[in-house]
């Protein structure tokens, strides 16, 4: 290997480790918020049978199941990353076709990407739910969602007077 | 010897486009349309916070709409439809052709949906899904990625539809 090969491998090798240096040092922001549906499946028993009312429905008599539907908030993070992180395969084909002169230059973080987290936030996700049945005191129940695939309720009525 | 395959690398990466498909799908097994039953198709909301320039919305708009169209699933009658198609544009980059051609990566065009279907009934989530596409290297072939990124996005989702017809 001549001197002057060597010198120019080395110049590379540096180039690439510092390049690799500023691509690690890339760092996570968020860029956006957006919300997404979620429905939370309501089931509710009841010792007698009773009407269940929500604000602006009646959605049957117990037992009954009904969706709950609410949103979630979504936090959308973005970096720039180099090809090595989005498309190693591609990546490693350029440097042995280029005979490695793609190298130094492919740790450059050059391409936006981004993933999509749930925030935990939930919007418009309280119901009020109203019970009621002839001979029975009514009985008010508010419930929150928070992602959950299915809420199961269990609820006593009382009779009128007691 | 060197400078032949040198030039041979830069005129295919002049030439080429090539790029990613990223897509994800959480519609249930038991979920299929039948023939007649429609889907009430929502514009697409622009939730990038960005002014979008080419009007990726819209171009979505349009392709999916023609898409449903042609498998008779968009609902134009006044019989109510199945679902709902509700999608969010949540990335959008216009990305540059000479970017690509420098540096891949460089320039990069996305395009990112986040699409629901709803029951039109109740209003309950059936399924999800969403398709990140990107046209990341490449010449003067990826000119254009800017309009068509938002399609092959529309592509993905329809595909995913199509599997559910008379299942």
């Amino acid at each position: 290997m001549t001197a002057q090969l060597k010198a120019i491998l080395l110049v590379m090798l540096i180039a690439t480790l510092g390049l690799w240096n500023a691509g690690c040092s890339q760092t996570t922001y968020k860029a956006s918020t957006y919300r997404q549906t979620v429905t939370t499946q309501i089931e509710i028993t009841t010792n007698v049978p009773a009407e269940v009312q929500l604000l602006d429905r009646v959605v049957g008599t117990t037992p009954v199941v009904f969706p709950f539907n609410y949103e979630e908030e979504v936090d959308r993070h973005v970096k720039t990353a180099n090809y090595w992180e989005t498309n190693p395969g591609t990546a490693a084909a350029l440097t042995v076709l280029s005979f490695g002169f793609y190298l130094p230059f492919s740790v450059i973080p050059a391409e936006p990407t981004s993933e999509a987290r749930p925030a935990g936030r939930f919007v418009n996700n309280t119901l009020t739910l109203r019970l009621s049945a002839d001979g029975f005191e009514p009985v008010e129940h508010v419930l929150e969602g928070k992602g959950e695939g299915k809420i199961i309720l269990n609820l006593s009525l009382k009779p009128k007077g007691q | 010897m060197y400078s032949k395959r040198a030039l041979s690398l830069a005129f295919i990466l002049f030439i080429v486009g090539c790029g990613a498909t990223r897509f994800d799908t959480k519609l249930p097994d038991s979920f299929s349309l039948k023939e007649g039953q429609t889907i009430e198709f929502l514009p697409i909301e622009n939730v990038t916070g960005k002014t979008l320039d080419p009007p990726a919305d819209r171009i979505f708009d349009e392709y999916m709409g023609n898409l449903l169209k042609e498998r008779k699933l968009l609902n134009l009658s006044s019989q109510p439809a199945l679902v709902v198609l509700k999608s969010k544009l949540t990335e959008y980059e216009a990305g540059n052709a000479f970017g690509r051609w420098l540096l891949p990566g460089l320039g990069t065009t996305v395009c990112t949906v986040d699409a629901e279907l709803l029951d039109k009934t109740t209003g309950a989530l059936i399924g999800r899904m969403q398709s990140r596409q990107t046209v990341s290297f490449g010449g003067a072939y990826s000119i254009g990625a800017d309009n068509y990124i938002c399609k092959r996005v529309a592509d993905d989702l329809i595909r995913e539809i199509d599997k559910k017809i008379n299942k």
